[in-house]
């Protein structure tokens, strides 16, 4: 998934993990008096256990209402129909698939108590008894199969009916059980029927009976997750009302009040003047804006985001390898974190982010690993030399489409485009809507292109399986990479299958159809007596409101 | 019977403008339709975000929003649906396009109204004051703060607004919309700082003009003339006034136009759901109904104000009265 709406990066390699609730409860009742802020000890109705939620901890404080400030305006709760990262940190409230991923990234049973993989091509979901949807109704495998169908319908979630493309059949093999046959093995699949990529399990009669598509004001999501949406006004605001009818048990918090502040100055005033608890994705140009507004406290984190060059292979002269690395050749992608990014983000070095392999290498392990990809310098005279022997010895004049909301790429390519100079090579910068800028991606008018990308799931060859698949946008085309993918598509051993990926990337990164520039981080702003337990790329891509917590 | 035959003359006006108004709609509907036929990108495409889809993909979603169909088939059933009274349904959200700009359409109209209303009650009486006693220092500090207020960007005007009376005084909220309704004091209440920001710049322009207009007039014969006479500095006063109404009226139809499709930069300062920023994203988007239906309803307020604008000059003044029935 593309991170359409809210875009930010920005780094930091502080890992921020906020306190559990401790002894600070009555300075906590002095200071939210005012504010109306109710904080109880509560506790849990039941203990989920391992799963997405991770639980609820036995002294959370119950918060009646938690305001939070998004950057930009959702106009369809439904991700199958509007896939920004904002819309899935709503969904994640209100519905369901039949896994999650929990604050770590690994998946972990949602609708699903429990799931196997009987074949290489074959996976087997067994539905928890006690799910039920937020009016008390219970979850049933044709709710699941139906929602399945939805998601797969090129019309009706035209923004995740690929993930489905692979699926044979689907069917209930069981009163409690769902049998998902794929056509061709692939790992990867097991994070497709997830909340946090292509699954949101609704009921057929819930659709039938409204009018309207899913996920606008007429026909609001109808989901089996901790929320339901009681208000929506596209480029407004959603509102969610804690149900009890979750399986996971109780959440802390009882309503969710989301406004749409596209304006960073006001959302900053907005949470100076206490209008806004929590403001998530800021803008990485105002973190310092962010920490000095006054009761705020600034999470940063990586957020499994890639950005990077894009050569079209097919597009003269970048079908020349010489143009392609005299270009990798000069940029300098440490000036880019360090003074672009002002430290907040991370060289990268292959596609695939550290955070999609730290939980089997370790974060150093991880970093090695995939400085193995690309060991590329900034070296200016080495780029002259390559150009030299190319095609265009003398330099040549090209363009490159930003989309606004990436003003970062912008300025890392005004600042290549002034390396470039000097060796003949003109870019012209074009700065354009988010959607132009899609129509950029693998077109043959635009030889140069970027890539900013956010990973959706932990599988570490998700960016990979669209760059050197079919249709990808460098156009290229390398036989002995597919059958290295091929393998990677079918490696079940995590640590095997990570070597598959890094050769895989080895090889196709040597010929440069991409760059790899830089990691990126999100984040997220909070009243400074709150804090967000575990903040990471994953923390809000599951039931998140209760990891909402008193800051230490 | 000059009576009757004059309103039956206003009455002809009106009626033939009307026609001339719903040609000119049916042209704008057209040209924008053509003109976003035109502009690169694909809303199907968009829909189905960047990654390359199928072949299969495109064709479902092009079809289903009639978008593989040729340029003239694909205008005649979004007019056609018009003509039914149906808007269609936004590309980008699926929900129905009326549904869809209900909400925003009352906002802005709200925004527009207040922000005018303050214009006029501020800048009209300033605009005369300033112009009866011109070269005074009252004069020349109105002026002065005209200046700054015409060339004060919307977006800082709207941030120190905010900052000051919304943050720091805490007098007014700092964003969002209020609990829609005509007659909501929330929402009225939110509409406050926005308006003022809008009516700052626009008001400035307003006072400048009411102070050319009046002015101009004070320096006319008759009003020597009527001095001389010994009529009293009211009736004088009145007789300026009313030959001033007609430059400082069109202006004001053209402020309320301007107001109504001007009011994005506020809407995007206050977070405000109107229909500015939503015609914004659409054109992005390519969401074509959506597109069409604001620029024909913004086309359609524009076209009608014109007219009302006319029609008071008409009846104010006899000499446009006799131009227009002729």
């Amino acid at each position: 998934m593309n991170d359409r709406r809210g875009e930010s990066g920005g780094v930091s390699r502080r890992t921020l993990i906020g306190g559990a609730a401790a002894g600070t409860l009555a300075a906590l009742l002095g200071a939210d008096a005012a504010r109306g802020v109710r904080w109880v000890r509560t506790t849990p109705a039941t203990t989920p256990g391992t799963t997405a939620t991770g639980g609820s901890a036995p002294d959370r404080p119950e918060i009646d209402e938690l305001r939070v400030g998004f950057a930009a305006s959702l106009a369809n709760l439904y991700p199958g129909k509007e896939a920004g990262i904002l819309n899935y940190y709503v969904v994640s409230l209100v519905s369901e698939g039949l896994v999650a991923p929990d604050a770590d990234g690994n998946l972990v049973p949602a609708l699903a108590a429990s799931w196997s993989k009987t074949s290489p091509t074959t996976y087997v979901y067994t539905l928890r008894p006690d799910a039920r949807f937020s009016d008390g109704v219970a979850v049933t495998v044709d709710d699941v199969l139906y929602s399945i169908k939805m998601a797969k319908d090129d019309k009706i979630s035209p923004n995740t009916a690929y993930y489905w493309s692979n699926l044979a059949s689907a069917e209930a093999t069981g009163d409690h059980q769902i049998t998902l046959t794929l056509s061709s093995p692939d790992v990867a699949f097991e994070w497709g029927p997830c909340a946090s990529n292509a699954l949101w399990v609704t009921a057929q009669r819930f659709v039938d009976a409204n009018t309207g598509e899913i996920g606008t004001p007429q026909a609001l999501l109808y989901g089996t997750g901790p929320y339901r949406v009681t208000k929506f006004e596209p480029d407004s605001m959603v509102e969610l009302e804690r149900v009890d009818t979750w399986w996971g048990g109780h959440v802390p918090v009882k309503k969710v009040h989301i406004d749409f502040i596209t304006e960073e100055s006001t959302r900053i005033l907005a949470r100076q003047s206490g209008d806004i608890d929590l403001a998530i994705n800021i803008s990485l140009d105002q973190v310092q804006e962010w920490q000095s507004a006054g009761d705020t406290t600034v999470l940063i984190a990586p957020d499994r985001s890639y950005v990077g060059i894009d050569f079209n292979t097919a597009v003269a002269p970048f079908d020349d390898i010489h143009v392609r690395r005299a270009i990798a050749l000069a940029c300098d992608r440490q000036g880019f974190v360090t003074s672009l990014l002002g430290g907040h983000g991370e060289v990268a070095t292959a596609l695939t982010t550290p955070e999609q392999i730290d939980k089997v290498l370790g974060a150093s392990g991880a970093r090695a690993k995939l400085a193995e990809v690309l060991d590329l310098p900034f070296d200016l005279d080495q780029a002259k030399a390559e150009l030299a022997k190319s095609t265009v010895p003398t330099g040549f004049t090209t363009k490159v489409g930003i989309s606004s909301s990436a003003p970062q790429v912008s300025q890392a390519f005004q600042s290549l485009k002034q390396t470039l100079a000097p060796l003949g090579i003109v870019i012209e910068i074009q700065e354009m809507p988010v959607e132009q800028w899609f129509d950029t991606i693998g077109s043959k008018d635009w030889g140069l292109a970027y890539m900013m990308y956010s990973n959706t799931t932990g599988d570490p060859a998700e960016l990979a399986s669209w760059f050197f698949g079919d249709g990808n946008p460098a156009s290229y085309a390398n036989p002995a990479l597919t059958a290295q993918m091929a393998k990677v598509k079918t490696e079940t051993d995590p640590a095997a299958r990570i070597d598959l990926l890094v050769e895989a990337q080895k090889l196709a990164l040597a010929d440069l159809p991409y760059v790899p520039l830089w990691w990126g981080v999100a984040a997220t702003a909070i009243r400074s007596d709150w804090t967000v337990d575990h903040f990471g790329s994953y923390s809000l891509l599951s039931p998140w409101t209760q990891r909402i917590v008193p800051a230490r | 019977m000059a009576a009757s035959s004059t309103r039956h003359g206003v009455v002809h006006f009106i009626a033939v403008r009307l026609a001339a108004t719903l040609a000119l709609l049916l042209a704008v509907s057209f040209v924008v339709f053509g003109l976003l036929h035109l502009t690169p990108g694909d809303p199907a495409r968009n829909l189905l975000g960047p990654r390359a889809p199928s072949p299969a993909a495109l064709a479902a979603v092009r079809a289903q929003y009639h978008l593989d169909r040729p340029f003239l088939i694909q205008y005649g059933y979004w007019i056609g649906g018009v003509l039914s009274g149906d808007f269609g349904h936004s590309i980008r959200s699926g929900e129905a396009v009326t549904a869809a700009l209900a909400d925003r359409v009352q906002l802005t109209v709200q925004l527009a109204g207040l922000a005018f209303v303050m214009t006029v009650i501020s800048a009209v009486p300033l605009g005369v004051m300033a112009a009866r006693r011109a070269g005074s220092v009252v004069d020349r500090t109105v002026s002065a703060g005209a200046v700054v207020g015409v060339g004060a960007p919307t977006y800082a005007v709207g941030l120190l607004l905010l900052y000051w009376l919304g943050q720091r005084l805490r007098w007014f909220p700092v964003f969002g919309s209020g609990r829609p309704g005509w007659w909501s004091a929330d929402r009225w209440w939110h509409l406050v700082l926005p308006a003022m920001t809008l009516a700052i710049g626009i008001g400035a322009l307003v006072f400048k003009l009411t102070r050319t207009a009046v002015l101009a007039e004070l320096h006319q014969d008759y009003v020597t003339f009527a001095r001389s006479r010994g009529l009293s500095e009211r009736a004088v006063r009145a007789l300026v006034l009313r030959n001033a109404f007609i430059p400082v009226a069109t202006s004001l139809g053209l402020v309320f136009s301007f107001l109504f499709g001007g009011t994005i930069l506020a809407e995007v300062t206050f977070s405000l759901k109107g229909i500015g920023a939503y015609l914004a994203s659409s054109v992005t988007f390519k969401d074509i109904p959506v597109v069409q239906a604001i620029t024909l309803l913004t086309a359609a307020v524009i076209a009608l104000t014109a007219l009302a604008v006319d029609v008071v000059a008409v009846v104010a003044d006899p000499r446009v009265r006799r131009r227009a029935m002729s």
